[in-house]
């Protein structure tokens, strides 16, 4: 039985570890772009003033889209794309301080709901090791867990939203409306309240142990 | 829980101890105490049947309904 569990927690951690790795390198690419803009400033290089926002579209007529071209490097020429999640580069004038200090804080709050979650599993597991299987504290646990998830879910859709509301303002594209949709297809709510449900059949399963237990 | 459990007004009346009482159903007593304690959810009529047994009486000296009101 505990075989199963591992192997299980096993694939549950490599999926972590290849999501942090692309969280990583993402950060990596950041961090040397930063470093890379100091140094051109430094050096007396005019700098692109912008900042990079995360974008979701939805293009509001497939079959003629046109929406944006990119060069096929392959043979030189121009073909038509279909993005649904690109990078683009917000004029830093457009950005006003407040929204930039409440997306950081949005982003921190992911951040530190990513970890509760993931110290709130290994707590669980560690007690599932321990044979603390039918407990209260699993069934808070797994509460917390989806609680977390969803805020986490939740504080990414604002950062989204806020994310196209600023874009929006500088660019926009042909047949192609600036959407908040794909972030749906991110599993982290489905995860959540699929643990949520988790935690109310173990609190169902408990009760009925201690009915059992106290039926004498 | 409205319903009260007078096991222990029999047990004194009978002058019985727990653990007696106990080892005469075939109980543990530390289940024998959760039921003198109301702290039980349920009674099985086996159980019930052997107290009655054991105490010579009937299973309403034993369980009373007070209204929460």
């Amino acid at each position: 039985m505990k075989k199963r569990l591992n192997l299980i927690c096993l694939g549950i951690v490599l999926a972590v570890l290849v999501s942090m790795s692309f969280l990583f390198s993402t950060f990596y690419y950041g961090f040397k772009a930063g470093i890379d803009a100091y140094e051109q400033g430094a050096a007396g290089v005019e700098k692109l003033d912008v900042t990079y926002k995360m974008i979701g579209t939805m293009p509001t007529d497939v079959i003629t889209n046109e929406t944006a071209t990119a060069i096929n490097e392959k043979d030189g020429s121009t073909v038509s794309i279909l993005p649904f999640i690109s990078m683009i580069g917000v004029p830093n004038e457009k950005v006003d301080a407040t929204d930039s200090i409440f997306l950081s804080l949005l982003d921190w709050m992911v951040m530190i709901c990513c970890i509760y979650a993931i110290v709130q599993f290994v707590k669980m597991i560690r007690n599932i090791h321990r044979n603390i299987i039918f407990d209260w504290a699993n069934v808070k646990r797994l509460r917390r867990l989806g609680l977390s998830l969803i805020l986490c879910f939740c504080c990414s859709l604002v950062t989204f939203a806020i994310n196209n509301h600023l874009v929006s303002q500088v660019i926009s594209l042909k047949d192609c409306d600036f959407s908040i949709a794909f972030q749906f297809s991110d599993p982290t709510l489905l995860i959540g309240f699929t643990s949520l449900l988790f935690a109310e059949i173990f609190a169902i399963g408990l009760r009925l142990k201690e009915e059992n237990d106290l039926t004498i | 829980m409205p319903i009260i459990v007078n096991l222990d007004v029999m047990m004194a009346k009978r002058k019985i101890s727990l653990g007696e009482l106990a080892e005469r159903i075939d109980l543990t007593p530390a289940n024998l105490s959760i039921l003198k304690t109301g702290k039980a959810k349920a009674v099985r009529f086996s159980t019930l049947e052997a107290i009655c047994k054991e105490l010579n009486c009937q299973p309403g000296d034993i369980l009373e309904y007070q209204s929460e009101e």
